[in-house]
């Protein structure tokens, strides 16, 4: 096809009535020419203002609406296609057994719970020693500092870091009316030993004992932030911060309870897991071995019928033979065989 | 953003950015044209219906075909339209048409437009006039003739074999008439 040739099938183009491969010819010739594309555009223009000819007529809203819907549903296949895409190109995360993590928090939590009761022990026994270092003679009962009351001693996050057993040698001097030192009529070797003993038991000290301690030890004993202030002869006063190691043990027994229970959980979220994963399995496998032995058993009763129905044929043939054999007419027959062999 | 006063070059390229108030914004204007378009080729009012909506996800999917060199929207989305209906007519009416995918959509159906002048719809209704009366003017043949080729959808040799004259006469008959019509139009104009 020439320019002059490709003029005269413009119109035609532009009305879409050429032919296939004349259009064909046609598009391979305007990639290059802007005169004939030139041209073209006018024609094209010019057919598209025919609609106006018609008498215009509005389509009904629910064209809209569909074409809405339609849109919507695209767009939708659009993002999940991406999204199964992107599901694609992520790589496959496997996960491991996690029956050895298990056992290892198991071990952890028995651990741990030793430690708990070992350092409930603990505690205790240095509360008894503490209780029975009061009972001494020289121990006096000092005001507790502002400084002491105004916060709650009880938060272990204001608290710098110093050792536990660390005693704090306080120089402060308290103006304090001391009053002469009383000795109260107790045994001291008595108490001490059942002190010891009830360590032993883990039981809980008597109240009379705890009575008498009390008496001699504080005016409210029971508040752990109450502080011993033990006044040595030198001047100095030796503060001795019970509620430090008490208020931590406590932090620790609490967090160990915390955690205890948030495993116990865990396991047994998981133990549950695992047993429905085993029914299941064990459900799917015992169909799976009842479809394929009704199967076995179709095809064997299947070859068996077909196999007895066959040998029935063949023995009814058989006798069918014989019949014909021994009958009269069978014996004219192979005679007149033989005459026409012969 | 006003739809109203924006042009339809604009307009599709806020299609082609994912706008589907933009898109909505064509199917007003656009609707009742390419519908009455789609109705005359098509004759069936549902598939009609059918027709509109499978044109204007064509241009929310294939706005990317559009060439943005050239401003004539108008012209690429009533080509479109009728390319379509067309092929519905002539699928409906032979079972051996060839497969429709997406490279026969874009090769058959979405048109190529070469107008560098900006020519929406509004500047279309506004000659709507002068091509009435120039149709009018064009002989019975003549209208025939295209009627045949832009509604019915028959190529040349269709025509021929329909009017059983000879495909050089069909030829000259198409070139003849759209000539005339062209005349028509620009002697309206001045």
């Amino acid at each position: 096809m020439d320019r002059l040739e490709a003029k005269e099938f413009l119109q035609a183009a532009s009305l879409g009535c050429l032919d296939r491969k004349e259009l064909d010819e046609l598009r391979e010739l305007l990639e290059f020419d802007s005169e004939l594309q030139f041209e073209l555009a006018a024609y094209q223009t010019l057919c598209a203002m025919i609609p106006f000819s018609l008498e215009i007529v509005n389509p009904g809203e629910i064209v809209k609406d569909n074409v809405a819907l339609r849109l919507i549903k695209i767009e939708e296949e659009l993002r999940s296609k991406r999204e199964a895409e992107l599901k694609a190109q992520m790589p496959e995360v496997k996960v491991e057994d996690t029956s050895e993590i298990i056992q290892e928090i198991q071990t952890l939590g028995t651990q741990t719970e030793d430690l708990t009761q070992e350092l409930a022990e603990e505690s205790f026994v240095q509360a008894v020693e503490e209780q029975v270092e009061i009972e001494t003679p020289e121990v006096f009962e000092a005001p507790i500092p502002e400084s002491y009351l105004a916060e709650d001693i009880t938060k272990t996050e204001d608290i710098p870091d110093i050792p536990i057993e660390e005693e704090i040698i306080s120089e402060e001097i308290f103006e304090t009316e001391v009053t002469e030192p009383r000795t109260e009529s107790i045994d001291e070797e008595e108490s001490v030993e059942e002190k010891f003993e009830e360590v032993a038991t883990h039981e809980v000290p008597q109240e009379d004992s705890i009575a008498q301690i009390e008496d001699i030890k504080y005016e409210e004993p029971k508040q752990p932030e109450v502080k011993t202030v033990v006044e040595t002869y030198s001047g100095q006063v030796k503060v001795e911060h019970q509620s430090y190691t008490e208020s931590k043990i406590s932090d620790i027994t609490s967090r160990t309870v915390a955690e205890k229970l948030q495993k116990s959980f865990q396991m047994d979220i998981e133990a549950i897991k695992r047993a429905v994963e085993k029914s299941e399995s064990k459900f799917f496998k015992g169909i799976i071995s009842l479809i394929i032995i009704c199967a076995i058993l179709l095809a064997v009763s299947i070859f068996l019928f077909f196999k007895f129905t066959a040998d029935v044929k063949k023995l009814e043939q058989e006798i069918e033979k014989l019949k014909k054999s021994n009958s009269v007419g069978s014996n004219y027959e192979t005679q007149k065989d033989y005459s026409s062999l012969l | 953003m006003n739809n109203i006063n924006t042009s339809d070059y604009e307009l599709l390229q806020r299609v082609l950015k994912r706008d589907s108030k933009a898109l909505e914004a064509l199917y007003d204007k656009y609707s009742p044209l390419l519908y009455t378009l789609i109705k005359r080729i098509v004759k069936e009012e549902k598939l009609a219906e059918d027709v509109l909506a499978d044109v204007f996800v064509i241009i929310w999917q294939k706005t990317q075909l559009y060439n943005f060199d050239f401003k004539n929207v108008y012209s690429w989305i009533v080509l479109l339209t009728k390319n379509k209906a067309v092929d519905v007519l002539r699928r409906k009416s032979n079972a051996e048409s060839p497969e429709y995918n997406d490279e026969y959509e874009n090769n058959f159906i979405i048109p190529t437009i070469y107008d560098y002048n900006e020519l929406g719809f509004e500047e279309a209704y506004s000659k709507s006039e002068q091509l009435k009366s120039a149709v009018s003017k064009l002989t019975e043949a003549q209208r025939y003739v295209i009627q045949l080729a832009f509604f019915e959808g028959l190529t040349e040799s269709e025509i021929a074999s329909k009017l059983k004259i000879p495909l050089p006469t069909v030829k000259s008959k198409i070139r003849v008439a759209l000539n005339t019509l062209k005349d028509k139009m620009n002697s309206e104009e001045s």
